[in-house]
């Protein structure tokens, strides 16, 4: 899901671990804009419809390549400050290596295929954030 | 026809979106639009969107209200 408001990822979580505690596995993982010199806000753009559909799309390739119980994407968009939560991915599986994979998969295709744009915003300008080779070839691992 | 910007295209247009005169491809748009919008001539890095579906060059216009023009993404 894509989030205008801010994301509460230890809310999140618990609302998954209650639905899903009977799967076995949970994992879970939070990014947040990272501290970085100068940088005094980071806007992400959206599709108003594709972006959703992608991120659901990827949230059910992952469902039905690890044979989870349960998985939940939410991004967020809009303008946020250094340290506040950008992603938040969680999955539930019968086992472990499962759910950390299938996370591991839905960061790197969020990383290269969601439909999402970025803009670190400086008190001198503005830059635009594009994938880097590394997010692309994490991205291809999943592909062999 | 609408045409919707995303992300640097946007700022390189200076506006989200906006009304354009029919043409019959993607391709005739891109090449229509390229020399105002900075970035959008790039085939290999701007993709068209159609009804939530990338579309090719050769996709044609009939009917269709709205054309997206999306650069490299960067998401998570």
């Amino acid at each position: 899901m894509i989030c205008a408001e801010p994301i509460d990822p230890a809310a999140l979580l618990a609302r998954f671990a209650e639905a899903r505690g009977d799967a076995g596995a949970i994992v879970s993982f939070t990014g947040t804009v990272r501290e970085k010199g100068g940088v005094t806000a980071l806007e992400l753009e959206h599709h108003p419809t594709f972006s959703a559909k992608v991120i659901d799309a990827i949230g059910d390739d992952a469902k039905a390549r690890f044979d989870l119980a349960d998985c939940l994407i939410a991004h967020r968009v809009g303008s946020l400050a250094p340290g506040e939560p950008i992603v938040f991915v969680a999955a539930a599986s019968a086992h472990r290596r499962a759910a950390f994979e299938a996370v591991d998969y839905v960061m790197d295709r969020l990383k290269t295929e969601a439909p999402l744009w970025k803009r670190e915003l400086r008190a001198d300008g503005a830059e635009w954030i594009e994938a880097r080779a590394a997010d692309l070839a994490d991205a291809a691992r999943w592909r062999k | 026809m609408r045409v919707r910007y995303f992300g640097r295209l946007a700022e390189a247009a200076g506006v989200r979106s906006e009304d354009v005169a029919e043409v019959a491809t993607i391709g005739e748009l891109r090449a229509l639009l390229a020399g105002r919008v900075a970035g959008l001539g790039d085939r290999a890095k701007v993709r068209a969107l159609v009804d939530d579906a990338f579309v090719g060059e050769e996709h044609r216009l009939d009917g269709v209200e709205e054309v997206g023009f999306l650069p490299p993404v960067s998401g998570g």
